[in-house]
């Protein structure tokens, strides 16, 4: 089964297309990348996904299920990290993820064990039981990526999920969701760093003025355009397809 | 889940830095209310003067006589100087001065002249109570001279002379008659019932208003919103979860508040006749307590729609101006003017300002006005469930997420 099947999907605000008849498959246990430079339709199209915005044209499927008429469904095994986050700031890093964490357990033995993981992935030692308003930058990160992973999404939705992070901190948040994806979960992933979507994507689909110019492994891409990495990929191709 | 989400709620908004602002504002309040001290027991008090009568004559003693049962005498005697001195060291209101010729000036058909030095304090109205009581003393004195006057040129009934009309006020109001007693006095009974309410409304509804508005501006802000609206829960929990803990915090603020401003309050309040028969049943209570619960949700949903607007916190503390005005105009118009005087389109806009009715219910209460009350409750009870739909359904929409601006460009940039 696929994890999503995105078929002619638009979406407008007023007059402006935002995404234009856009088309694209997830395969279960892969990390799919959105690239793409800053208002190309990427956040809008992880949004459509997430249950968050509705479709004006086309169908999104999420693990067989349509994301119009059981967004209650689709919500069930999804997990959803916007860009930028935050997190509640009077409660402590372990009573946020208790509070999520609850949203999904079945039973107290699961909820403890999503706690637990969530503690895990964020590594934020003694730290997790102060109040967020004290954390850094990449600590909220740490907890959101952790608040997001913990719950055993079949599909995480990471909206640039390294975002404003220093070099230390975006290491740490690749290395959680490359285990994730190995531990049998599925990532979509939107970013403008190309060359981090190199290193974490299995395939990617390059995205620009609200159009997919093109899809496949980053070793596809950069064979068949014979650039030595992402970045010069997606100059050939926006400069080929004339979206630019 | 909703109990999940309430919890959460109230640790937003419920917050120890919210409730030590509250109580440093409450007992601000209590302490000037306390260092006013109580007006009744300051004007029941007997204003300390000095009296320098240098008349001997029939008159001059009169005065001298009588000044002894209106205020404590703390000099008498013939120097200023020396009466003035005292009257500082005591901290008196005034010196009384009688002329020489006081009682020569009254016998020969002329006006006497008695001189009264005021010590002001201050300018304040508690500064100003004791020179206010002493005023009453010199018209007193001006009575019994123009007896002893009378009494001396044979006039057969002095005292008919000097009070001849016997005013005997009856108001109607509403349908009702209220014997001996006087519209101002019936307003100052009525005022002092519902002006604490009016009061407490208004704090009320900016409090919790302005706290689900800031609620909403911060979720929007951090994206939490987002994360949340993405979970498996029904999004209507989240609605109520966020009305019912703004209700909940909206209480326990205002009611430290009320406190404070009831401990500022009680120097200010005199004591009124309780002859006019105007009592609450036990079932106007609950009327009073149901209107203002009505009023509270409305007050939380009508935010919670502006908070809806709001693109991050600080659009979002603007968003309280509205909802402040209008508890602020409600409670003025209903204070300087009665909803049965106001014009047709004038009612109409007071009505329909739920906070209106909880202002207005004690004072119809009192007069028997029920349905008044009853039709309030029934309008913001029916405001609320519609508010709180068009909320649900907006948590539905994309508006929530995109928000509502009219210009293109913001709306694709907060898009991507």
């Amino acid at each position: 089964m696929k994890a999503a099947e995105v078929v002619d999907l638009k979406k407008n605000y007023g007059s402006i297309q935002a995404l234009r008849k856009i088309s694209f498959e997830i395969e279960e246990k892969e990390i799919f990348g959105l690239i793409g430079p800053n208002g190309a339709g990427k956040t809008t199209t992880l949004r459509i996904i997430s249950t968050l915005l509705r479709p004006d044209f086309g169908s999104v499927k999420v693990f067989g299920y349509d994301i119009a008429s059981t967004p209650q469904m689709v919500r069930q095994f999804i997990s959803y990290l916007p860009e930028d986050a935050g997190a509640y700031k009077e409660l402590t890093g372990l009573e946020y993820l208790k509070f999520i964490a609850r949203f999904f357990a079945k039973d107290q033995i699961e909820f403890q064990h999503m706690t637990e993981k969530g503690v895990q992935i964020a590594k934020l030692g003694d730290r997790i039981n102060s109040k967020v308003s004290t954390y850094s930058k990449g600590m909220v990160r740490r907890l959101l990526v952790a608040r997001a992973l913990m719950t055993n999404p079949k599909l995480a939705i990471l909206d640039e999920p390294t975002s404003g992070l220093d070099v230390l901190n975006a290491q740490e948040v690749r290395k959680i969701i490359k285990d994730y994806v190995r531990n049998g979960g599925t990532a979509l992933l939107s970013s403008h760093n190309m060359l981090e979507v190199e290193y974490l994507c299995d395939r990617i689909a390059l995205i620009n003025k609200g159009q997919i110019i093109k899809t496949g492994t980053p070793k596809q891409l950069k064979e068949e355009f014979d650039a030595p990495n992402i970045e010069e990929v997606f100059t050939e191709v926006i400069r080929c397809s004339g979206t630019y | 889940m909703f109990w999940n989400l309430l919890k959460k709620e109230l640790r937003e908004v419920l917050t120890i830095s919210n409730i030590i602002v509250a109580v440093v504002l409450a007992l601000v309040y209590a302490s000037i209310g306390g260092s006013v001290g109580d007006i009744e027991e300051e004007a029941s008090k007997k204003p300390v003067i000095s009296v320098v009568n240098l008349d001997a004559g029939e008159y001059g003693r009169v005065v001298q006589q009588s000044v002894g049962s209106f205020a404590e005498v703390i000099y008498s005697g013939e120097n200023i100087e020396e009466g003035l001195d005292m009257l500082k060291e005591h901290g008196g209101t005034a010196l009384l001065l009688v002329d020489e010729s006081f009682t020569n000036s009254i016998q020969s058909g002329e006006k006497a002249r008695i001189k009264i030095f005021w010590l002001l304090k201050g300018l304040g109205i508690m500064d100003t109570i004791s020179s206010t009581v002493f005023e009453g003393f010199s018209e007193n004195i001006e009575k019994q001279i123009s007896m002893l006057l009378m009494n001396h040129y044979n006039v057969k009934n002095p005292t008919l002379v000097i009070d001849p009309i016997d005013k005997v006020d009856t108001t109607m109001f509403q349908e009702k008659i209220f014997e001996n007693s006087s519209p101002s006095q019936l307003l100052n009974f009525t005022s002092s019932q519902s002006t604490m309410t009016s009061i407490v409304i208004m704090m009320l509804i900016i409090m919790a208003g302005s706290t689900v508005i800031s609620s909403m501006g911060l979720e929007k802000e951090n994206k939490t919103l987002e994360t949340l609206l993405t979970m498996p829960v029904n999004r209507s929990y989240i609605v109520f979860s966020k009305i019912l803990a703004s209700a909940i915090a909206g209480l326990v603020m205002a009611s430290i508040y009320m406190v404070g401003f009831n401990l500022y309050m009680k120097p200010f309040t005199a004591s009124l006749p309780a002859s006019f028969n105007l009592t609450l049943s036990p079932t106007d209570y609950v009327m009073v307590a149901f209107s203002l619960f009505s009023a509270l949700l409305c007050g939380i949903t009508l935010a919670m729609l502006l908070g809806v607007m709001s693109k991050d916190f600080k659009s979002a503390q603007t968003m309280t101006f509205p909802l402040s005005a209008l508890a602020i105009f409600s409670g003025l118009i209903t204070m300087f003017k009665d909803f049965s005087t106001l014009t047709t389109p004038l009612k109409i806009v007071v009505f329909a300002i739920p906070f209106t009715h909880p202002m207005l219910s004690i004072r119809n209460l009192l007069f028997g006005n029920r349905s008044f009350v009853l039709y309030g409750c029934v309008y913001n009870v029916v405001l609320a469930i519609f508010l709180v739909i068009l909320i649900t359904k907006i948590f539905s929409t994309d508006l929530l997420i995109i928000g509502i601006n009219f210009k293109r460009k913001e709306r694709v940039n907060a898009a991507n």
